[in-house]
């Protein structure tokens, strides 16, 4: 879990009149965008009101947490029959599911950062690394465990109590208040006991692969009430059930605070335009930067772990990465296409910077477009089969090594472009990270 | 660092709006973003998927540094009515005179343990009452599951401190502060603290309540180890504060996987120093205080909480700390002694960032037994004695004007 990021981000102020800035003609005409983004180019050079970009914004985020949410619905049916008869295929089928409405969550994510209230919550819905000890039994055939070594063996769905610091937490009954308290017991001390990894550990198991070929292995018979294997199939399953539709009903809540009358919307929109608009920002530059590039990317690579990846149980994660910078770019140009194909879209902050300054506004699309691109080639190669994102982090794989740092370097481009978007608004934003940290004329100089 | 980065990050330094250290060497603002994460990340019991992310404990006080350092501010220490600590943000420090930690619960009283095994107790304290009626906070633990304690064990509750600006204290000059002693009138004169590194040599201790770390290095890397029971390369056992006398905990799984690994690699490590360093110094609330400042300095509080330190590059650490151990008396003193420094001796807490913990109510001095800056003087004894007086011989208005001054640090 992370600190809310609004706690430890570092403020730098923009509006700086850097030579790039005060070079680009004012009278310059509207380049057409990069074919990438069709919802740009069509778009005149004439700015929206920032009330209007705000508010499609809330629109945005209201229908795509549920947009999200109706995938994870769906998720939920095939859980549900999966438990109701296990079997290879009905555990194929949930596999499948939880893949197919983990792409309509990522394209959210750049609504965490700067929204106080989704960062909040995030952490019971996605939260990283996850302890799945706590959850269930993790690789009986690891040499050094042994089935008497107790600790092995507590884990919620092997046992009747938990014990956190000095209060002992009674487990007998797995209920979403309970997945919620072990998540928040005592703040940043719990465990990660629910959201889309805890799902997804409890699907697929532990990859037990390291940097080889495979994901988590783990049997369907491990929900198989006559024959269980693992121990404890009725818990197990009912862990499961219970995670799915907790993590449904926390994504349904999301919607509903971007809803008419929600909290997150309300938050957004008490805010003057500047502020509002500097939200929306810092949103798409902290998950570029600090988070995506940094934290998913730039520390696996460091660390060669082939765990060090988001969706690690199912080897997905070249889909979280590349559908993190769709939905990035969704949110720049405020559009977005819905799971059952139709689309939306509005005005945006890229209509508000081309009108402020097209040269910037041709910066960031061809920015964007180079890091989708450069994304796509570790979801291509990964789609293909070739080798999936942990095997990429292999350290020795200079392929799969260069790819992601081709993706690292990317995001970072894209968000110093995004910084000058900031800039040529003449916004204040908190950027999680940033080379203006220690450099505050980087955002100049690129 | 190159010349005009160096210029740069003084005259940032000196503006008071970035800490100078946080340029380090080869690390840039994304290893610094790295540094953050990593500073947030709650840490996994091992075996864990993540293996990067694993070997918690087993012994612990916390998962996370953040977890101590709230958004990198301090800890808050809450006493329940009946004595408990809730939460987390203070330790309770072990040690006996030869330098030692308790034989059997080592250098930390850990309050959590992974998943079948016991921690060693839940943090207490208790009241002693001084002649003069004021209640000096002591720590008692409680539930001490590996029996009693060694009758030579000393005890330390210790608060965590805020960490912004800090890094800056690694910069300021040796010969500047011993200049510093120098100047300070005899009374009052404080004292260098040096500590003896693993390598045997000697470092001027600069971080913790006491001094007794050199750099922020040093110090992470005893936090990875002790409170979060995860090896660095300072300290590559993987058991952390386990002692031989706790086999279970000596025993239980940790998250090395092959000869000469640690938990946490010198690459983690120093991106989370890079990041501590980068963290600005607070800056003071609302307008200046003229008035206020200039009690404070006639008080004699500016003598040892200096408004501002030279640092290496030029710039200024505006902290309101002399580094030096000074001795206040009794009413603070525990019952820990760390080797060549006294059981009253402290060094001078910096002052910058005070608004924040008084706002969060954190409480104030090392053991959060002060929740008002009036009170925190109250237990300045020894050689802060003077200031003291000088303080409660203040008249209304002064007083209340260095008190501003103080709680908008
Ligand atoms: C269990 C609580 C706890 C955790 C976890 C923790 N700290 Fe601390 N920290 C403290 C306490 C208590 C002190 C004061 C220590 C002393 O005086 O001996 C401290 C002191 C420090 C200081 C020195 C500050 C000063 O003003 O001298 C730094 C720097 C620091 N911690 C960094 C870290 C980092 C980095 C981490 C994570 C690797 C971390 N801490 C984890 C409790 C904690
Ligand atoms: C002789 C040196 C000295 C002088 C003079 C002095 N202090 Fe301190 N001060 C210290 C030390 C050492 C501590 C840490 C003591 C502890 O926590 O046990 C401290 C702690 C404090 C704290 C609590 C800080 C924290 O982080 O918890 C405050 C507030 C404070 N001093 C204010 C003052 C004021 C106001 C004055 C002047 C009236 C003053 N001090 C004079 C040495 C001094």
């Amino acid at each position: 879990m992370r600190a809310p990021f609004a706690a430890a981000a570092i403020a730098f102020a923009v509006g700086l009149s850097g030579p790039a800035f005060a070079q680009a003609p004012a009278s310059a005409p509207a380049k057409p965008a990069a074919s990438a983004q069709p919802a740009a180019s069509a778009k005149p050079a004439a700015a929206p009101k920032a009330r209007d970009v705000v508010l499609h914004y809330a629109n945005q985020a209201q229908a795509m947490y549920t947009n999200s949410y109706q995938a994870a619905v769906a998720m939920q049916t095939a859980i549900n029959a999966f438990l109701a008869a296990p079997s290879a295929e009905t555990h194929q089928a949930a596999k499948a599911a939880w893949k197919k409405a983990r792409d309509p969550y990522q394209i959210t994510e750049g609504f965490r950062f700067g929204n106080s209230i989704v960062d909040e919550w995030e952490g019971n819905v996605n939260a990283w690394p996850l302890d799945e000890g706590l959850i269930d039994y993790l690789d009986k055939s690891r040499p050094q465990s042994s089935d008497e070594n107790p600790l092995y063996a507590a884990n919620v769905i092997a046992s009747k109590t938990i014990r956190i610091g000095k209060k002992t937490v009674d487990v007998s009954k797995i209920t979403p208040q309970l997945l919620h308290q072990l998540n928040s017991a005592a703040g940043v001390e719990a465990n990660v006991a629910s959201g889309w990894h805890a799902i997804e550990f409890l699907l697929w198991g532990k990859d037990l692969h390291g940097t080889e070929r495979g994901a988590g292995e783990r049997p369907w018979t491990d929900y198989d009430l006559k024959a269980c294997t693992g121990g404890n199939c009725d818990r197990r399953a009912q862990y499961l059930k219970v995670a799915t539709d907790t993590l449904v009903a926390d994504l349904k809540e999301m919607a509903d605070d971007w809803g008419p009358k929600g909290s997150a919307r309300a938050a957004l929109l008490k805010k003057k335009d500047k502020a509002a608009l500097a939200v929306i920002f810092t949103g798409i530059g902290s998950l570029s930067y600090g988070e995506l590039a940094g934290e998913r990317m730039k520390l696996g690579l460091l660390l060669h772990d082939p765990e060090e990846e988001q969706d690690c149980f199912s080897d997905n994660t070249h889909n979280s990465h590349y559908y993190d910078e769709v939905g990035i770019q969704d949110i720049y140009y405020g559009r977005f296409t819905k799971i059952d194909g139709s689309t939306m879209s509005g005005p945006s902050v890229a209509d508000l910077v081309r009108a402020a300054d097209p040269k910037v506004a041709d910066e960031i699309d061809a920015k964007m477009a180079a890091a989708l691109a450069a994304i796509k080639v570790i979801k291509d190669t990964a789609d293909s089969g070739e080798m999936f994102y942990d095997m990429m982090l292999a350290e020795g794989n200079a392929k799969g090594n260069q790819m992601i740092q081709n993706g690292v370097d990317a995001l970072v481009a894209q968000a110093h472009a995004i910084e000058r978007g900031v800039a040529v608004l003449k916004l204040q934003i908190k950027v999680e990270g940033s080379d203006s940290l220690d450099n505050p004329d980087a955002a100049k100089k690129k | 660092m190159s010349g005009a980065r160096a210029a740069l990050g003084a005259g940032l330094a000196a503006a008071g709006l970035i800490a100078a250290g946080s340029a380090v060497a080869g690390l840039d603002a994304l290893d610094v973003q790295i540094g953050k994460a990593l500073f947030d990340r709650a840490w996994v019991v091992a075996p864990a998927s993540t293996k990067a992310d694993d070997g918690l404990g087993p012994l612990f006080d916390a998962r996370a540094c953040a977890s101590c350092h709230p958004r990198d501010g301090r800890g808050s220490i809450h006493v329940e009515a009946d004595g408990t600590l809730e939460g987390r943000g203070a330790v309770l420090a072990l040690g006996r005179p030869d330098g030692s930690g308790d034989p059997v619960y080592g250098r930390r009283l850990q309050i959590d343990a992974v998943q079948g095994l016991t921690p060693e107790g839940v943090l207490a304290v208790e009241e002693r009452v001084l002649p003069d009626g004021r209640k000096a906070r002591v720590a008692a633990p409680r539930h001490l599951a590996y029996g009693p304690l060694d009758p030579a064990t000393g005890l330390s509750l210790r608060a965590a401190p805020d960490l912004r600006g800090r890094g800056l204290l690694e910069e300021v000059p040796e010969a500047a502060l011993a200049a510093i002693a120098a100047a300070q009138p005899e009374a009052v004169r404080g004292r260098l603290r040096h500590v003896t590194l693993p390598d045997g040599t000697k470092a001027l201790g600069r971080y913790g309540w006491k001094a007794s770390q050199p750099s922020l290095e040093a110090q992470s890397s005893e936090a990875f180890f002790l409170d979060m029971g995860l090896s660095t390369p300072l300290h590559p056992e993987p058991w952390g504060d386990c002692t031989a006398a706790q086999e279970a905990c000596r025993a239980a799984p940790h998250g090395i996987e092959a000869e000469g690994q640690v938990e946490i690699a010198q690459s983690l490590l120093v991106r989370v120093v890079a990041y501590v360093a980068s963290l600005p110094v607070p800056q003071p609330e609302g307008s200046a205080n003229r008035k206020g400042a200039a009690v404070f300095a006639a008080a004699g509080c500016a003598q040892c909480h200096q408004p501002a330190l030279p640092t290496a590059s030029g710039g200024t650490a505006r902290l309101f700390t002399d580094l030096l151990l000074h001795d206040l008396g009794p009413g603070l003193a525990d019952t820990l002694s760390e080797p060549g420094v006294a059981a009253g001796e402290w060094r001078t807490a910096p002052l910058a960032g005070i608004s924040d913990a008084l706002k969060r109510k954190t409480g104030l001095l090392h053991d959060g037994r002060a929740q008002s800056v009036a009170e925190a003087v109250g237990w300045h004894g020894g050689q802060a004695d003077g200031a003291r007086r000088a303080f409660q011989a203040l008249n209304a208005a002064d007083r209340a004007a260095l008190v501003a001054y103080v709680s908008s640090l």
